[in-house]
Order: C-alpha cells, then sequence, then structure tokens
C-alpha cells in the first residue's frame, strides 16, 4: 500500500514536470520564436510608381509651359522627355541603396496638348520599365497617363464662364480655386496678352463645373482661358476657335471693278488696307497667342467655301519696319500680322486654327502660287501680271502688258536721294504678297532740312496690278534751321496717257479733272485719291485712301495750304510741302502710305465710261463684321 | 491510518498538480498582438504622405519656410491621419546629385522625442510649384553678379545705319524684348548719364559690374561732352579714336558686355551739343566721322593696350550666313524666331581672337564662321595668364536693317536665363518628404 501511495506521488510529481516542462517550452517558443520581418517589395515599388507619376504629372505639365513660348513641338517634347529623365535620376537619388534604374519606353510615351478650342485638353502617356537591383527586383513594368481636359460649356451669361474641367479617366476636378483660373486679357497699350485670374473664387459643382467671373476687359462672347491644376499640367481652352469676317461690299460701285485689296490683320484685330484701318462694325477681337502653323484661312466666294493663299509677315516697331515670313514654329504675337487678298466676290472670310499641338502648317501658308517669276538678284519681281524692276537710284519700273510706270523716291529741296545701301528683299517669292524695302539718303545731306532719315517699304500683291507703298520721314530735333521748300515722297511717270485726277466728290463719285496742274486742300474740295494717266486701256497712277489724303495735307496749316498732288501731262508728283515752304525743328515722324497702279487692258483707276474702276477700293474700302464661333 | 495516509497521498497529488498548474500558467503568457502581427509603418506612411498630398497641400508646404504656420496645419492634418499610439518624425530633404553629399534636412515635425526600438518610414518625391506652372524668365544676375541691362536711349545722339528706327525707338523696341530678362533695366537717357556710369557711378543704385551696354545708334556712338571728350580721354588732337579706346578701357574695367547691334561698331561719334555743327556726310548733325580707327581703339583698350591710332579697315563681307547650330537651339528655347539667314558686310576677323586676347573657346558663335570672317559674335576677353572674363564685345556685323531678334538672341545665348524653372534635379524645384513612424503602448 505504501508503495503504491508513493507511486502516486511520483506519477503526479512527473505529470507536474511534464506539464510545467511543456508550458514552459512551448509558450517559450511562441514568445521567443523570431517573426520574420515582412517583405518591403510592396512598398519600394509603390513608392518608385508613384514618384514616377509625380514627374510625369509635372512633365506633361513642362511640356505644356514650353508650348507657350514655342510651336515646335517636337523640341517641346524634347525638352520634356529631358525633364522627365532628370526626374527619373531624382527618384535614384532618393534610394541608392535600391540600386534603381529606369529606361522609358519612347515609343509607348507621348505627351499631346490640344488648346484655343472649346474642347481642350493636355495628356500624355509613359511607359518605363526599372530594376531595383538593390531589393533584387528586375523589369518592373510601370504605365501611367495624365490627362487634364477643358470643356467650355455655351453660356447665356455675359458675366461668367462656364466650364467643366476633368482629369484622368474622366473624374471631375473639383478642388480649384481662382488661383487655378487665367483668362487671357488683351493690352492694347502694351499691345500683349496679359493673364488675369478671377477676383473671385468660382463656384463648383462635384461634375467639376465651375462658373467663373469673366473679369473686365475680357470679351465674355469671346475669351480664353488658361486653367492649371495642382500637377502643374496647363491648359488653355477659347470660347472660340474661328473669327468670321463678314464683308459689306458696295454693289453698286464694286459691280463693274474686279479688284484686289490685300487686307493685313493685326494682332489686335484691327484691319487695314494701304495703311488705313478698315471699319468693323463690330468690336476688334485680337488674336490669341495661337501657333503660326496651326492658322488656315477660307473664305466664301458665291456661296463657296474654300481655303486660300495667305501668308503670316514678322514686323518690327509697332508694323513699321518689315522682316519677312514668319517661322512657322512662332507663336502669334505683335509683331506678327496676317495678311491675305479679297475681292468683291468675297463675301466671308474665316481665320481658323487646328488646336493640335502637332498641327501641320497648311500649304496655303507657304506655297508660292503667284511669285515663281521673282530674280532678287536682277532686281526683278513679278506677280505674274505686274513686273517691277529696281533701276540704280531705287528707282521702281512697273510693267503690265505695254503699259509702264517709272517711280522715283524721296526728294526733298530739290535734291534727290541716293541709296548706298541696295533695297533689301525682306520677303521675295512671298505667298500673297512680296516686300521690298530700302533706306533713301542724301549724300551730304539736304541743303536746308538737316537731321532727317527716310525709309521707304514697297508691297507687290498676288492678283493685282497695284504695288503698294509706305514712305516715312523721320525728322528729328534738330538744333539747326530745317526750311522745306518742296517735299516730293514720290513721283510716277507713266509710259502714255493724259491726266485725270479727283477733284473732289458729288454724290459720292470723284468729280474728275483732267487738267494738269496742281491739286491741294482747297476750300471744300480736299479729295484728291488719285491720279491717272490714262490712254484708252492703258495707263498708271497712284491712289490712297482718306487717311493718306489727309496726310497729304499733314504741313498744311489753317492759313497755308502746301500740300498737294501736282499732276503733270504723263507725271504724278505726291507733294506734302510744295506750295509754301515749311519751317520746323522738332521731331515729326510722318508716312504716306497708298498704290502705284499700272494697266494695260486691266482695270484702271477710274473708267469714264461707267465710273468703276479701283478709285472705289480707296474710297469705298468694304466694312467688315466679325465674329466668333467654336 | 492506512486510510489517512491515502488521504495525505491524494492530497499531496493534487498540491503537486495544482502548483504544476499555477507555476505552468506563469509561463502561459501569449505575445502581444503587434508582435505576432505587426502594423506595416512602412505602407502607413506611404498611404498617409499619399493623402496629406491628395490635394497638394504637402507639396505646397515643403517649400514654405519653416516658420509658415502652414507647417502648423501639416502637423495638426498629420496627428489626425494617424493612431494615437504612433509617434511620428516627418522631415522634409533638398535631394542634392553629384556631389558627395546627398541630402540636407530642410525642416522636421515630430511628435516625440524618439521613435522607440522599432520605426521605418517612407518617402516621398514633392515638386515646386514654380517647376512647371508658369514661363517665369529668370533674371540675368540672379545667379552671379551683375544683371543690370544700358540701353543708350541718349536723346542727344543721333544714330546711323538703323533704317526705320531712330535710336530712341530702338530703345524702346530693345526694351520691351530683353528687359524681362535682366534683373535691372535702364535707359541711359543722355549722354551725361552715360559719362555717369563711365565713372563707375551707378544712376539708380543699380549693380554697374559685368551690366550689358546697348548701344542703339548704330554705327555711332555717344559720346559725352567734358572729360569723355577732352584730350588724351576722348580727344588725341585729331581724332575721336581716343574716346573708343577709353570706352574699352571702361568695359574691361567693369567687366561689361558693350553691345554693337549693326554695321561698322564705333565709326562715329555722336553728340548733338559737342557737334551741332558737324554731320556725317548723310546730313546727320551731331555726329563726328572716327572710321576704323574707332573699332580698332576700343579692341586694344579692352585688351589694356596703349592707344594708337590705326585706320586700318578690318571687317569683311562674307554676304550670306547662316545662324549658329547654338543660335538655332535658343531660337526655340527662347521663342524668338529671326531668320536663319542673314547678310553681313561687316564680319569681324577671326585675327582678332589672338590680337586682343579674347580666346576662341569663349567666344558664342551667333552666325557661322565664313572662313576667317565671324559674321556675329560675343567676344570675352581674358588677358594673357588670366583665367576671368574681363569685358566682353557683342557685335552682329550685318547689314542694315537691324533686327532687334538677332541682338537678344545673341545676349540670350551668351547669357542663357533659364526660361523654365525645369531641370528637375535643379536646387529647389523638387524635395524628398521622409515620414518615419514608430508605435508605442497598446498591445
Amino acid at each position: 500500500l505504501n508503495r503504491k501511495g508513493q507511486f502516486s506521488i511520483i506519477a503526479a510529481l512527473l505529470v507536474a514536470v511534464i506539464l510545467i516542462s511543456t508550458v514552459i517550452v512551448t509558450y517559450s517558443t511562441i514568445r521567443n520564436s523570431p517573426i520574420p520581418d515582412q517583405p518591403q517589395v510592396l512598398s519600394a515599388i509603390d513608392e518608385t510608381n508613384f514618384a514616377i507619376k509625380q514627374i510625369f504629372g509635372f512633365t506633361v505639365g513642362y511640356y505644356g509651359s514650353v508650348l507657350k513660348v514655342t510651336g515646335n513641338s517636337s523640341y517641346a517634347r524634347m525638352l520634356a522627355l529631358n525633364y522627365l529623365y532628370s526626374g527619373l535620376v531624382n527618384i535614384a537619388n532618393m534610394h541608392p541603396e535600391w540600386g534603381p534604374s529606369f529606361k522609358v519606353n519612347e515609343s509607348k510615351t507621348d505627351l499631346h496638348t490640344y488648346w484655343f478650342t472649346k474642347t481642350s485638353y493636355s495628356t500624355g502617356n509613359l511607359a518605363v520599365t526599372y530594376n531595383l537591383t538593390g531589393l533584387g527586383i528586375y523589369r518592373i513594368t510601370y504605365q501611367t497617363s495624365c490627362k487634364l481636359s477643358i470643356q467650355i460649356i455655351k453660356t447665356n451669361s455675359t458675366t461668367q464662364a462656364c466650364l467643366n474641367v476633368s482629369k484622368d479617366e474622366n473624374e471631375p476636378v473639383i478642388n480649384l480655386g481662382k488661383q487655378n483660373f487665367k483668362f487671357y486679357c488683351y493690352r492694347s497699350a502694351k499691345s500683349a496678352w496679359e493673364l488675369i485670374n478671377p477676383s473671385t473664387d468660382p463656384v463648383a459643382f462635384a461634375n467639376g463645373t465651375y462658373l467663373i467671373d469673366i473679369p473686365s476687359g475680357v470679351d465674355p462672347y469671346a475669351y480664353v482661358i488658361q486653367v492649371e491644376d495642382s500637377r502643374g499640367i496647363i491648359v488653355s481652352a477659347s470660347s472660340f476657335s474661328r473669327y468670321t469676317c463678314t464683308l459689306a461690299w458696295n454693289s453698286t460701285l464694286y459691280a463693274a471693278t474686279d479688284a484686289t485689296i490685300v487686307v493685313e490683320l493685326l494682332q489686335n484685330g484691327m484691319m487695314r488696307w494701304l495703311g488705313q484701318n478698315l471699319q468693323l462694325t463690330t468690336q476688334s477681337k485680337p488674336i490669341p497667342p495661337i501657333p503660326v502653323k496651326a492658322i488656315h484661312v477660307n473664305q466664301t466666294v458665291n456661296s463657296l467655301n474654300r481655303e486660300v493663299p495667305f501668308q503670316i509677315e514678322d514686323w518690327a516697331s509697332d508694323y513699321k519696319i518689315p522682316l519677312g515670313l514668319t517661322s512657322n514654329a512662332s507663336v502669334f504675337s505683335s509683331t506678327n500680322m496676317l495678311v491675305f487678298l479679297v475681292n468683291s466676290k468675297v463675301s466671308k472670310v474665316t481665320i481658323w486654327w487646328n488646336g493640335s499641338d502637332t498641327a501641320k502648317q497648311t500649304p496655303y501658308a507657304y506655297t508660292n502660287r503667284y511669285f515663281k517669276g521673282d530674280n532678287p538678284s536682277a532686281g526683278r519681281l513679278t506677280n505674274g501680271i505686274v513686273t517691277l524692276q529696281f533701276g540704280s537710284g531705287f528707282t521702281v519700273t512697273s510693267t503690265v502688258g505695254t503699259s509702264t510706270s517709272t517711280a522715283n523716291f524721296m526728294r526733298i529741296n530739290n535734291q534727290d536721294s541716293t541709296y548706298g545701301s541696295g533695297q533689301a528683299y525682306a520677303i521675295h517669292h512671298g505667298i500673297v504678297r512680296d516686300i521690298v524695302h530700302t533706306e533713301a539718303e542724301w549724300s551730304n545731306g539736304i541743303t536746308g532740312c538737316p537731321n532727317v532719315y527716310s525709309h521707304i517699304v514697297l508691297t507687290l500683291p498676288a492678283n493685282a496690278t497695284y504695288y503698294t507703298y509706305q514712305l516715312r520721314l523721320m525728322f528729328m530735333n534738330s538744333q539747326l534751321d530745317r526750311t522745306i521748300t518742296s517735299l516730293r515722297p514720290i513721283r510716277i511717270t507713266a509710259s502714255t496717257g493724259s491726266p485725270q485726277t479727283e477733284n473732289g466728290t458729288v454724290s459720292g463719285y470723284p468729280t474728275v479733272s483732267s487738267s494738269t496742274g496742281t491739286f491741294y486742300n482747297f476750300s471744300s474740295t480736299w479729295q484728291h485719291h488719285w491720279s491717272q494717266s490714262i490712254s484708252g486701256t492703258k495707263g498708271a497712277g497712284i491712289m490712297f485712301t482718306d487717311e493718306a489724303n489727309k496726310m497729304l495735307y499733314v504741313f498744311d496749316s489753317s492759313t497755308t495750304k502746301t500740300g498737294a498732288l501736282k499732276v503733270g501731262t504723263q507725271t504724278i508728283e505726291l507733294l506734302p510741302i510744295t506750295r509754301s515752304s515749311i519751317s520746323f525743328t522738332s521731331a515729326k515722324d510722318v508716312t504716306w502710305y497708298g498704290a502705284v497702279v499700272t494697266f494695260d487692258g486691266t482695270t484702271p483707276i477710274y473708267n469714264s465710261s461707267n465710273k468703276s474702276g479701283l478709285w472705289v477700293t480707296v474710297e469705298y474700302s468694304p466694312t467688315i463684321t466679325v465674329t466668333t464661333q467654336s | 491510518l492506512v486510510k489517512m495516509m491515502r488521504t495525505i497521498e491524494v492530497f499531496l497529488v493534487i498540491m503537486i498538480i495544482t502548483a504544476a498548474f499555477i507555476i505552468s500558467s506563469f509561463y502561459a503568457v501569449l505575445p502581444q498582438p503587434r508582435q505576432v502581427s505587426p502594423l506595416n509603418l512602412r505602407r502607413l506612411a506611404l498611404t498617409t504622405l499619399q493623402t496629406l498630398d491628395g490635394n497638394y497641400d504637402l507639396s505646397g508646404t515643403a517649400f514654405k519656410s519653416p516658420g509658415d504656420p502652414a507647417w502648423g496645419q501639416l502637423q495638426i492634418a498629420l496627428s489626425a491621419c494617424l493612431p494615437p499610439s504612433i509617434v511620428y518624425n516627418l522631415t522634409v530633404y533638398e535631394v542634392l546629385s553629384g556631389g558627395t553629399q546627398l541630402y540636407t534636412s530642410i525642416h522636421s515635425i515630430s511628435n516625440a522625442e524618439s521613435l522607440g526600438v522599432s520605426s521605418d518610414a517612407s518617402s516621398y518625391l514633392v515638386a515646386s510649384s514654380n517647376v512647371t506652372f508658369s514661363v517665369i524668365p529668370e533674371k540675368i544676375g540672379e545667379r552671379g553678379g551683375g544683371g543690370t541691362l544700358y540701353i543708350l536711349n541718349c536723346s542727344d545722339a543721333n544714330g546711323w545705319w538703323i533704317t526705320g528706327y531712330t535710336g530712341q525707338s530702338l530703345a524702346g523696341d530693345l526694351y520691351k524684348l530683353l528687359s524681362p530678362y535682366f534683373k535691372t533695366t535702364i535707359m541711359i537717357q543722355n549722354t551725361a548719364q552715360l559719362a555717369k556710369i563711365l565713372n563707375g557711378t551707378s544712376i539708380q543704385g543699380e549693380t554697374l559690374r559685368n551690366a550689358t551696354v546697348i548701344n542703339t545708334v548704330g554705327e555711332a556712338v555717344p559720346i559725352p561732352s567734358g572729360y569723355y571728350a577732352s584730350l588724351g580721354v576722348g580727344y588725341d588732337g585729331s581724332s575721336y579714336a581716343r574716346y573708343c579706346h577709353t570706352l574699352g578701357q571702361r568695359v574691361r574695367q567693369y567687366n561689361w558686355t558693350w553691345v554693337s547691334i549693326v554695321g561698322y561698331p564705333l565709326y562715329y561719334v555722336s553728340n548733338t551739343g559737342l557737334f551741332s555743327n558737324e554731320q556725317n556726310t548723310w546730313g546727320i548733325y551731331g555726329m563726328k566721322h572716327v572710321g576704323p580707327a574707332g573699332l580698332n581703339a576700343f579692341l586694344r583698350g579692352l585688351d589694356n593696350q596703349a592707344y594708337s591710332y590705326n585706320t586700318n579697315w578690318i571687317t569683311g563681307e562674307p554676304g550670306v550666313v547662316y545662324l549658329s547650330p547654338e543660335a538655332l537651339y535658343y531660337c526655340n528655347y527662347y521663342g524668338i524666331y529671326p531668320s536663319p539667314y542673314q547678310t553681313s558686310t561687316r564680319a569681324l576677323p577671326d585675327s582678332i581672337l589672338t590680337t586682343y586676347h579674347l580666346p576662341q573657346s569663349s567666344v558664342t558663335y551667333i552666325f557661322n564662321k565664313v572662313g576667317n570672317w565671324i559674321p556675329g559674335a560675343v567676344y570675352r576677353h581674358i588677358a594673357a595668364g588670366d583665367n576671368k572674363i574681363t569685358g566682353s564685345f557683342f557685335a552682329l556685323g550685318l547689314t542694315r536693317t537691324p533686327d532687334i531678334r538677332l541682338t537678344g538672341l545673341g545676349l540670350l545665348c551668351a547669357f542663357k536665363p533659364r526660361l523654365y524653372r525645369s531641370e528637375y534635379t535643379a536646387t529647389g524645384t523638387s524635395r524628398l518628404v521622409v515620414l518615419q513612424l514608430g508605435q508605442v503602448g497598446g498591445v
């Protein structure tokens, strides 16, 4: 029995030992066994992918920034990709211990903008393969995209713009404030566009629609707005992408006149013809800073709408000095003008643009159709109808058929000008016109007229029997007395004919004088817009607009009428100073515009038989109504 | 007794078993849940950073000064994003490249002195809104000295070979084109003001050294009356070429960049008061003929050579010339597109590079060389045995009419101000945010 009792106790002790041991071992194992670190692969990949997406967002924004300066999208792409690569280098520097290396798949990477239209966007796609060598991760492929899209919504409000903003996967963007919206506002005094924020925060809706107050100075019917999101992506959207110019011609006067007018459209929306602004019945609409290559011009002729040739030119010094054709990589600015031709059959001109960054310039903007016979080295320009031959002393002989006219420029105080430097062909083999300019000089100066510079600009338009002139004199402040007894910016000598000169108007038609003599500002008869020498269907002459006619009298005073058109048998002289001498020492900058017409079977300046002729183009130029459409 | 012994034995067994259970229970302690299933601090940190930057607030704050209230708001948002048992340290670094030091700490916020024994971190890249949001030209002079542009708009000086322009209208156009790129632009309104800067005195407190001076009067150069027209300074007794020599010396002395925009540089001197009865043989009064001696004297002055009167005509007429590849590149960069070909009738010979210590390696070509002729370039003077620039000369030897876009392009090629604060790795444009998290308390 005693043994049995000892056995129970021993058994209990053994059970106790086993129990305790088992528990200790088990729980020690549980508590002390190391829990392996979770692998950081996913985090590293996530961090890297996120950084790449961040950088790509900025890359798309950067691409847009470059396109605000240049229209050269391949250059912008190159800069943007450089930017992307430098960003990837930056990521590598973030975690050198991961040993990151990246390879961009450029064939699957693209950047694209579509701007200055009602539906505009900036977008990009990126494909990149990378290794994180330090973590043993190789050939991770990551593809991402970024987009910011703007849709301008038509509204009847004249105080608010309505637009919808979305981003990747058409997700509405609802967190933009007034600082994210900038309206393009044209400042006439600076001839420049400025970006201005609305004064109040927009009303935002959950679907990404915003109502934004339009700042004063912005046309509520034709506005351009730039939206930028927090990724730096910018989009410039426009409520319009075309200007329609409806031309109103005097149908009676133009019925029998075949005339081409050269229209110069400036950045501020004004249109000029022979130095005078064409009358607009609506507010002028400045041209946004769109890439030059995107621009097209259409015309409606007899209800048929078609694209037509035009050219965009570079000018300096407030459109006074021609520089040449504009590079198609440029963005339209205050140094550019768009030039196109119209005639009385044209009822509508539409200027429109393709918003794509990759738009190709239309051949109508660069194809030479009319000036194939130009030969600057021989001093000759021709549009196929009229030929200009530049001779010594800048004598310009214009020939149409067998009619010729010879022009001499810039004679002051009976002293002819000389030309130390040959004429510069700013544009030859042009699209719708050629341009030549030069400086007239006076060897040893002009007796009695010191300190004067001159500048002559001639243009030869296509489809025309005339060339235009822009004759400028810049009189500097002079300490020496300056007395001008005669000033003759231009004289033309026709090969044939007898004179006819406008000598006032009656009922809107010229009163025609066949006399030789001096036509000046005589009482109510100041209209001397033209003069020609005509014989049958041949002849030559000059013509100019109202403003230029008034410039003929620029040196007149209330008592002294010195300016005149002097007409000889076959000569016509523009003489702002002739009847009395003028003295002044102050600075004066004056320009005379006009056109020299030569005709042989073509439209004369004035046709006595039916009172038609090119004269209507200077006295009754078309009025224009400009509207915008999207 | 036997029964009692049995009772005692059973009691002892119960005691032993009970004691065993009690002892075992001391060891039967489960590990803390966070040890068995720890919180992934790294992912939490990354998620938190993404949340904070959901509206790009983190990106904005990362570039603000440490004293900005935005940091306080960020800290509140950060605390709200994290469980109460988490301690954090958020540090913003500037990421450097190319040097030995990779990171520079900019600012840090934290809610504890230490993060405990275990912590983890995630990083997040943010970029400054200055990087891309807008085209804001860098001002010349922001990096390094200088940055002043003087445009000679002297009302008492006349110009020549500036067809279609007067000196004043040209000055206005140049101001529009170039002033956005310079820290300070000053129109020098008359020759008295020109004398002032030649004396080393600023007009409006601007930095005079390393300035750029554009001569707008073409082949002429304004000359102040008085000292600068005096014998031995501006006049050698028969020619005002002496003034051009002094001008060259001043360009060297102040390390200016002197810009001649068209024609034969320094061919006339002009001052309507000083030369009121003298003209340039073309009816423009206030001008005095100097001829080729002006340019020769200028270059000697620039090179610190003694004045000598040298009438050798040194320019040539290579004819049609073409923009250099570098200039073409910067046409796109700055959006300035002059015609890529021009006519040069006043190109400088490359012999001046050696004669006047204008080393080839430091020349910025605007037009390609044609034979030995350089139609347009920015020359930098580096004296023999020296390695620093002491004066520069930008000469466009083109025929009239001057195209100011070429002047602008040449200067931008020479100074290369950044138009876009673009390079992602450039200092100040991107920052690395590191959020380190630690866990304290709780089971």
